[in-house]
C-alpha cells in the first residue's frame, strides 16, 4: 500500500494517476487543523493527533503502508503548507525517545518497517538552492523516519508528473 | 529604529522561540537603548492586513520558531507566503534586514541548517536580505534553564551566541550562520528528555510501554 499526500485538486491529480488499488490519498478537501505543538501523539494518545479532523489518524495509516509520496509545490525549498501541516500532523509516527544515526540525534522508529519516499516537487522558476534544500530535506525526513529508499523528482508544472508518480 | 520580533511557534505560552526572542530583546536594549520592538505571536490566528502593513516601517525583522519535520512549521510557513506576497509588491521601498533563530528539539543546533536555508530562499522571493541565522539544538531543555544566566553553565554556548547575533542585528551585519548546542553532555539530555515523555505519560494515565504501541489502520481507500 502507498500513501499519497498531495496538494493538487484532487480530480486533477487523478487524470495524472494510473488507476490502482493500492493507494491511499491523502488531499487538501477538507478543513485541516494545525499542529500545536503539544506532543498528545507521543504522550497521550500515542501515535494518533489528538486534534479531532479527519487527519488525525495519519501515523497509523502511514503505519498501513510502505510507501510515502509526496507531491507538493516547492516552497521556498521546502513543502507547501498544506503538505508541510500533514506531515507536523503525523509526528506519532515516530517514537518520542531519541536514537543516534549518523553522529546525530534522531527520534526512534515506532514501527519496525522501513518506508520508502518519493517526493515529486513542482515549481516555475525554482533555483538551483531551492532544489538543494529540498533534496537534502528529504533527505534528512528520510533520516528521522528511518526510511529506506528517498527519492525526489522536479517539475516546471505537474503535468509533467503524468504517468510517472507510482 | 523598529524591529519587528515575529514568535512562529504554534504554542500560545513557554515557548522555547518565545524565550530566545525575550533573551535578545534584553540583548538588543542594552546594546541601544532607542530601539523601538514591535511583536507578533503568530500562533493559530491568521495574519491581518494591519500587521502587513506594519512591516514597511521595520529595518530588521527577526523571526524565532521550532523546527518541524526538519523544516518551517505549517501555520508559521502559511504567514510566510502572506509576508513574501505583501513585501514582494512594495516595490521601491526599503525592506528589513531579516534574521531568524531556530531551534530544535535535537542536540545538535546544526539540524537547524535547512530551516535557515528556507527563510534565505524566503528573503530572495520577498526582495529582503538574510542578515544572520542562529540554530539552536536542544530547544527542549530551554525553558528549565530560563534562570541560568546567559553566558553560563548549560547556557555558556547560547549565551555567546546570542551576544554575536544581537551584534549583527544591531549593525545590520550579514553574516554566516551560527550554530549551537547546549554545554551539557548529549546522553544527559536525551535521557532527561525520555524521562520526561514518561512523567508526562503517566499524568495522562499511560504506563510506560503505552508510548510504543503500534497502532495501524487500513486505509479508506
Amino acid at each position: 500500500m502507498k500513501m499519497l499526500i498531495h496538494d493538487l485538486e484532487e480530480e486533477y491529480l487523478l487524470q495524472l494517476l494510473e488507476k490502482r488499488k493500492d493507494i491511499m490519498i491523502t488531499s487538501n478537501n477538507t478543513p485541516i487543523q494545525r499542529c500545536i505543538g503539544c506532543f498528545g501523539c507521543w504522550v497521550k494518545t500515542p501515535a494518533y493527533c489528538v486534534l479531532k479532523d479527519e487527519y488525525s489518524d495519519l501515523a497509523p495509516r502511514i503505519a498501513a503502508c510502505n510507501e510515502v509520496i509526496l507531491i507538493s509545490r516547492c516552497t521556498y525549498g521546502g513543502y507547501s503548507p498544506f503538505v508541510k501541516n500533514v506531515l507536523d500532523r503525523s509526528i506519532g509516527y515516530i517514537h518520542p525517545d531519541f536514537t543516534i544515526r549518523k553522529g546525530e540525534m534522531h527520534h526512534k522508529s515506532r514501527y519496525p518497517q522501513q518506508l520508502n519516499m518519493t517526493a515529486h516537487f513542482y515549481g516555475e522558476d525554482l533555483t538551483p538552492e531551492e532544489k538543494k534544500t529540498a533534496t537534502d530535506l528529504v533527505q534528512a525526513n528520510g533520516l528521522n523516519l528511518n526510511t529506506e529508499k528517498k527519492q525526489v523528482f522536479f517539475y516546471q508544472q505537474p503535468d509533467e508528473m503524468k504517468g510517472r508518480i507510482l | 529604529m523598529k524591529i519587528g520580533l515575529i514568535n512562529g511557534s504554534p504554542k500560545k505560552i513557554n515557548s522555547a522561540s518565545g524565550l530566545l526572542l525575550e533573551e535578545l530583546k534584553s540583548l538588543l536594549m542594552k546594546a541601544d537603548g532607542s530601539v523601538i520592538f514591535e511583536e507578533w505571536n503568530l500562533n493559530e490566528k491568521e495574519i491581518t492586513s494591519e500587521q502587513l502593513m506594519q512591516m514597511e516601517n521595520w529595518e530588521r525583522m527577526i523571526f524565532s520558531f521550532p523546527l518541524y519535520v526538519d523544516g518551517i512549521p505549517a501555520h508559521f510557513l502559511a504567514c510566510l507566503q502572506k509576508m513574501e506576497e505583501h513585501l514582494r509588491t512594495q516595490t521601491g521601498q526599503k525592506k528589513p534586514y531579516v534574521y531568524v533563530m531556530v531551534n530544535a528539539g535535537f542536540y545538535e543546533g546544526h539540524q537547524n541548517r535547512l530551516a535557515i536555508d528556507m527563510i534565505s530562499h524566503w528573503c530572495k522571493k520577498a526582495s529582503c536580505v538574510m542578515g544572520q541565522g542562529l540554530g539552536v539544538g536542544a530547544g527542549g531543555m530551554l525553558s528549565s534553564l530560563e534562570k541560568v544566566p546567559l553566558g553560563k553553565g548549560p547556557n555558556r554556548n547560547l549565551g555567546k551566541a546570542l551576544q554575536a547575533f544581537s551584534e549583527s542585528v544591531i549593525h545590520q551585519k550579514t553574516e554566516s550562520p551560527i550554530y549551537i548546542s547546549p554545554n551539557f553532555p548529549r546522553i544527559a539530555y536525551r535521557f532527561a528528555a525520555q524521562h520526561n515523555w514518561r512523567v508526562q505519560a503517566r499524568k495522562n494515565g499511560l504506563k510506560p510501554k503505552d508510548l510504543s504501541s503500534k497502532p495501524k489502520i487500513q486505509p479508506k481507500s
